[in-house]
């Protein structure tokens, strides 16, 4: 070994400190920062800023950019000439919407989810079942909306059958029935995500150590008490992820009801999401009102995330504690 | 406090469906290729056969083998989490095979400990008695009355998360002591632990075992806790029971070269020899010499009629002395142990271990010495080269 001049073979210490490999940590993250910043940060201050200016098109005309304060958001929560505020019959609809079909979506893959993991049932062909079920997740949410129009078109194969079985009239169409257009987006949201929910529950299943399971079913708990005791309280911090991200996908839900109602939301409006109003904005150049929604939209998002971050810095918190109390009384 | 009884129990792990049918596609390719391991059979793989053992009532038995026996397979079968494939397991004279875990009235200490994480340890200890809807002072009395004997009163209110290794593994056992049960299952219950702490652990359990008295089945792959904890030792490899006896029987009488092997530490001498009769006495050349058997082990190998063969020779490191003249030998090692050194020769072509006491340090042998070194007949352990079973059982 080559000696160095302590005579140790060791290097001295003032070159051991001058050795750190941290700033290629910080090299390789550039990118996502450069993307992150010129695409995400910035057009987020953007689209704050704008929503205190009023800035649109008027046929060929540019109006603005002039400041108008809060005038944009006093605008959204303003009644209409119905007595209507709309972006709240809007919220209503999207969280309505998102409900009906995160109710089976989270059942069915929590279901899914104990199923394909139980030990005793030990399923077979777990890898055919798990991609089937992942499948409609990778279909295009527009391309998925035009199937469902066409099946349940005036013409469509599923009104051609109930009329045949005498289940329903000639005459019903489906999009012009709020219960069912709303059931349509729901089902379609229902069978795009309850996969991949499965999926990540499956993960967070198979992450609880087995020998828990068996602990409880020696201490004589029947499997109702297993879920309920020992794998939901488990399972709830990727539970509670599922829900948020959920959740937020619900409040942009977009594609499916826009292709579905080719836009109007119809039957009278009640289909119309929050990101569909917004996009309504956009397609006039309103760009002022088009960022107070998008603001209203962020805090809501923003809301949810801080439900998840207090749950999180609570559990930290609380097992920080518990490990200061541990100091000193070890066995 | 309950009989324990096995009657010929045997697991099998069937194959899944791949790996059924890429083992008969092997079988077609190479057909006088000969399955070498006895375990892997035609209708799965075989991790426990012709297992029968009585386990009395409020006894201490060890199950012991090395990693893949099916130890922890038959303490599992045991508990009702395998399903037994064949045989009859009987606990208080009822056959539970189909019986649910729940309702066999054990329970079981996991390597891993198994605590609920998001309860405080006061909950993992109450757990199964509020699923059994017993009156919340009862719980709180039996749950204090365990935690006072496992001395963890003081952490009741934490959770596991903020426990060290050793307040977990009595936790575990904590949870398990609040029901009462049958039988105590412990399934290597302090392999997580450090050695200091296992010692210490070891320990609590003998004294735990005095206060609870019930039926207790452990299984562990350490021998050293298999001989300080069991009434009996159940000594296990490839699924098959090779010995069932106290520690002192396994260890003075090893039923064949595997047990002699595995039990004891550090483990037995086996020299190649010849085991010669000459009418009712037997003798075994070794290295020249010629030792004499007790009349004891003569009487048994009589009784077996034995004779004259090639054998392993079994001789325990304790067992040897250093003597001027007998089986020539070198030091490779000398380890110093305390109360005694660890000699490690070659003699015979074999390496050997010799335990010689430090009560003349002058009279340690150094590396390199050249060294003579002997045993009496009594402490020889005779073993079929065939077979590798002891001619004398």
């Amino acid at each position: 070994m080559k000696k160095h001049a302590n005579g140790s073979g060791r290097l001295p210490d003032r070159q051991l400190k001058s050795v750190s490999y941290a700033k290629w940590g910080y090299f390789f993250i550039i990118p996502f920062f450069v993307v992150y910043i010129c695409f995400t940060l910035v057009p987020q201050f953007l689209t704050i800023y704008n929503s205190f200016f009023e800035n649109y098109r008027d046929g060929l005309n540019e109006i603005g950019p002039n400041y108008v304060g809060l005038d944009n958001y006093e605008t959204l929560f303003t009644a209409d000439s119905s007595g209507t505020i709309r972006i709240l019959k809007y919220t209503s609809n999207t969280m309505v919407m998102w409900f009906i079909g995160a109710l089976p979506q989270f059942v069915i893959a929590m279901l899914l989810a104990i199923f394909f993991t139980s030990a005793r049932l030990n399923i077979k062909g777990q890898g055919f079942f798990k991609t089937v079920i992942y499948m409609p997740n990778l279909i295009m949410a527009a391309a998925f909306s035009m199937l469902f129009f066409t099946l349940f078109s005036r013409v469509g194969p599923i009104q051609a059958l109930l009329v045949e079985k005498g289940w329903i009239d000639a005459s019903f169409d489906f999009f012009s029935h709020r219960i069912t257009v709303r059931g349509m987006i729901a089902m379609m949201n229902f069978l795009m995500w309850f996969g991949n929910t499965t999926i990540v529950l499956m993960a967070g299943i198979m992450g609880i150590d087995q020998s828990l399971f068996e602990s409880a079913t020696l201490d004589g708990a029947n499997a109702w008490q297993v879920f309920f005791r020992v794998t939901l309280p488990l399972l709830m911090p990727i539970f509670v992820y599922c829900l948020i991200t959920a959740m937020i996908g619900g409040i942009q839900m977009f594609d499916v009801p826009q292709v579905l109602t080719k836009g109007n939301g119809a039957p009278n409006e009640t289909t119309r999401t929050l990101v569909m109003y917004l996009n309504g904005y956009l397609a006039n150049k309103n760009y002022g009102m088009a960022g107070a929604i998008s603001v209203i939209i962020f805090i809501v998002t923003g809301a949810l995330g801080g439900v998840v971050y207090r749950m999180l810095s609570a559990q930290y918190k609380d097992s920080s504690r518990q490990r200061r109390q541990r100091k000193g009384d070890v066995i | 406090m309950a009989e324990v009884v096995l009657k010929n129990i045997k697991k099998v792990y069937p194959y899944v469906s791949g790996e059924h049918k890429k083992s008969k596609k092997k079988t077609k390719e190479e057909p006088d290729k000969k399955k070498v391991n006895l375990q892997i059979t035609d209708e799965g793989v075989v991790a426990v056969q012709e297992f029968n053992l009585d386990i009395a009532d409020k006894e201490f038995i060890v199950l012991v083998g090395p990693s893949g026996c099916g130890k922890s397979t038959t303490l599992r079968m045991i508990a009702g989490l395998e399903e037994i494939t064949s045989g009859e397991l009987l606990i208080d004279g009822k056959i539970v095979n189909s019986v649910a875990p729940k309702d066999r009235d054990i329970a079981m200490v996991f390597q891993n400990y198994a605590l609920y994480p998001h309860m405080t340890v006061y909950n993992n200890m109450a757990f199964s008695l509020k699923l059994k809807h017993l009156p919340k002072e009862e719980i709180d009395k039996k749950v204090r009355e365990a935690a006072e004997i496992l001395d963890i009163t003081q952490y009741l209110d934490r959770k596991p998360k903020a426990l060290s290794g050793g307040q977990r593994q009595r936790v575990a056992i904590g949870r398990a002591i609040v029901r009462a049960p049958k039988v105590m299952l412990m399934d290597e219950p302090l392999s997580n632990l450090d050695a200091k702490l296992r010692n210490e652990m070891r320990a609590e359990i003998i004294k735990l075992r005095e206060r609870i008295d019930t039926t207790f089945i452990y299984v562990t792959h350490d021998q050293t806790e298999a001989m300080t904890l069991g009434d009996r030792i159940v000594i296990m490899r490839d699924g098959y029971i090779q010995q069932i006896g106290t520690p002192q029987d396994v260890f003075n009488h090893p039923a064949n070269l595997f047990v002699a092997g595995f039990i004891g530490m550090p483990v037995m001498n086996f020299f190649d020899a010849k085991l010669e009769r000459e009418g009712s006495k037997y003798f075994v050349l070794l290295g020249g010499q010629k030792i004499e058997l007790s009349q004891e082990k003569e009487a048994r190998l009589l009784a077996n009629d034995v004779q004259s063969q090639e054998i392993t020779l079994g001789v325990r490191p304790e067992h040897t002395d250093l003597s001027d003249s007998g089986i020539k030998a070198t030091v490779d090692v000398s380890e110093m142990m305390g109360s005694s050194v660890h000699l490690h020769v070659t003699a015979e072509g074999k390496d050997v271990i010799m335990i010689v006491p430090t009560v003349d340090m002058n009279s340690i042998p150094a590396m390199g010495d050249k060294i003579y070194f002997n045993f009496v007949g009594k402490v020889a352990h005779i073993f079929s080269k065939e077979t590798e079973k002891n001619l004398e059982f």
